[in-house]
């Protein structure tokens, strides 16, 4: 589903993130992205997305080579992959309102996005909270309409950059679950995280970053060596 | 882009003016107020034009002949006029049908035609040109043909008209040009200012995957409907004026005819609609090429 090859990418043409990365992510895959602050967890998410485009090398997603993807191309695979951030990036709208706007720029039915966001919002249990708008949910709750929004075109692939990182563990948790549940209707799960109790949890794979390089990949790994 | 998306474009760009009412009121009504300025001038300049042109065209010069002019010398004259250029109708008026109408005009004031003593007028030529520019020279002209002995024409009255209407028209012209380009740059400023408080929300528009056509539209649009508002509003307001002026003109002078021969008042209300539409989008395009270039890179 995602393959890099090779992939190199640098900060203004000489402070190098990422060295000559390849790295192969499968479709039924839940993968954490672990290492420590610097290492380029954001950078390989950004470019997975194509908001950067490395300097040497090429991302693949879906086995489609996105290094010269046009404007409209681009929109067209944002559309195929979910991304969710730390800070809940919504628009102050309801929650109603922030899912609608995704269909309603594909000119989507009316019906099809009552239909859309019923099915999501169900799935990441907000129900109730759907006409409210964003200063009035909790940090989990936001993150949960990032969620929602994340997955409502059904995307390939979903992309989690910290997505605990402002949250306790209990809202943590519940997102991890609901992760988990999306990762299982075959959807592509990365996640960027710091969060060593939830990595420890779950029982993943785990890529490590360090230096520029992947230093470790591990089937049902952990945030740190295992001794 | 189907007709759900145009749609949805519109219904942002309310959404967005709403968040911003006081900088979209400030540009609609700088709008507004300079297209019922051009408006105003657009009629004027018209009506005063036609006006003009009316007068110009109805312009005739009359020569009077000498007093014991023959009737060939009268025949004579006409063959000399024949040959000037410029000349497009001769009427001869003969000095009995000459006292007949100065009669017919004095009907009721008898008293004054019976003072005088036979019959004081001249027999006359009146000319009508070609073009009222070369009134003066074929007057010249006229004046050198034997058995003539006068000839008259508004001269004063034209060509201060003439001269008139040319500083209005250059006046009129470059005030309203200015306050068009004011209106723009009041628009490219508006526009700005909600890009960069929109900065966030384009943000989260490009990650659902909106295009970045779809985000220059929906400033484009915010831009045409603040155009659109604020030619509404100025042709609202200029067609209520122009119809108290006529109703009032009409009063008072009912056989006076205001900008009746000018412009229609049809055509006015259009033209004002288009260029304040055309003001929206240039005003929206502008803005958007040099600030969306930072946030919309790739
Ligand atoms: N747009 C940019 N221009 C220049 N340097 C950048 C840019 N984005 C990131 N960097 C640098 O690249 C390096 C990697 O950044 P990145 O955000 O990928 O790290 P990260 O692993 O996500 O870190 P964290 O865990 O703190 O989020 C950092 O040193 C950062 O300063
Ligand atoms: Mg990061």
């Amino acid at each position: 589903m995602i393959r890099l090859r090779n992939v190199t990418k640098t900060y203004n043409k000489s402070f190098t993130v990422l060295q000559r990365i390849n790295l192969h992510i499968s479709k039924d895959e839940f993968v954490f992205l672990v290492g420590p602050t610097g290492a380029g967890k954001t950078t390989l998410i950004k470019l997975i997305l194509r908001e950067e485009v490395p300097d040497s090398g090429s991302v693949y997603i879906d086995k489609v080579n996105t290094r010269d993807f046009n404007e409209n191309q681009t929109s067209k695979l944002r559309k195929n992959i979910g991304v969710i951030f730390q800070d809940f990036k919504v628009f102050n709208r309801s929650i109603y309102e922030n899912l609608a706007f995704v269909l309603k720029i594909q000119g989507e039915k009316k019906k099809i996005i009552k239909e859309k966001i019923d099915t999501v919002i169900s799935l990441v249990g907000l129900e109730k909270k759907l006409h409210l708008h964003p200063f009035q949910l909790s940090g989990g709750e936001k993150q949960k309409a990032c969620l929602a929004r994340a997955i409502i075109n059904r995307p390939l692939v979903l992309l989690a950059d910290e997505p605990t990182g402002n949250l306790d563990p209990d809202a943590s948790w519940e997102i991890m679950q609901i992760l988990s549940k999306i990762n299982q209707q075959n959807t592509t799960v990365v996640v960027a995280t710091h969060d060593k109790h939830i990595v420890d949890m779950m029982r993943k794979r785990v890529i490590a970053l360090h230096g520029g390089n992947i230093i470790r990949d591990q089937q049902l790994g952990k945030y740190n060596h295992e001794p | 882009m189907n007709l759900r998306v145009v749609k949805f474009l519109f219904e942002e760009a309310f959404i967005s003016l709403r968040q911003n009412v006081l900088m979209a009121t400030i540009a609609i009504m700088t709008i507004s107020i300079s297209l019922i300025i051009l408006a105003v001038f657009l009629l004027l300049f018209f009506d005063i034009n036609s006006a003009i042109g009316g007068v110009s065209r109805n312009l005739t010069i009359v020569t009077y002949l000498d007093k014991e002019i023959t009737s060939s010398g009268i025949s004579k004259v006409e063959e000399q006029f024949a040959l000037i250029t410029g000349i497009k109708n001769v009427e001869f008026v003969s000095k009995e049908d000459a006292w007949k109408k100065m009669k017919d005009k004095f009907k009721y004031q008898e008293d004054i035609v019976n003072l005088v003593q036979g019959n004081p007028l001249p027999d006359s030529f009146v000319l009508t040109l070609e073009s009222p520019d070369k009134i003066e020279d074929v007057a010249k002209e006229l004046k050198l043909v034997e058995g003539v002995s006068d000839v008259r024409f508004g001269k004063e009255v034209v060509s201060k008209l003439r001269m008139f209407v040319q500083v209005f028209n250059y006046v009129g012209l470059s005030v309203v040009g200015f306050l068009l380009l004011a209106t723009l740059l009041i628009i490219i400023n508006t526009i700005n200012l909600t890009i960069l408080a929109k900065k966030f929300e384009v943000e989260i528009m490009k990650l659902v995957g909106a295009t970045n056509n779809f985000v220059k539209w929906c400033f484009r649009i915010e831009g045409l409907v603040m155009g659109f508002l604020g030619a509404i509003v100025a042709i609202v307001i200029v067609d209520g004026i122009f119809s108290f002026v006529t109703y009032k003109i009409h009063m008072v002078f009912p056989f006076i005819s205001v900008f009746t021969q000018g412009l229609s008042i049809i055509t006015l209300n259009i033209f004002l609609l288009c260029l304040g539409l055309i003001i929206g989008l240039i005003g929206s395009s502008i803005s958007i090429k040099s600030l969306l270039k930072s946030i919309l890179k790739k």
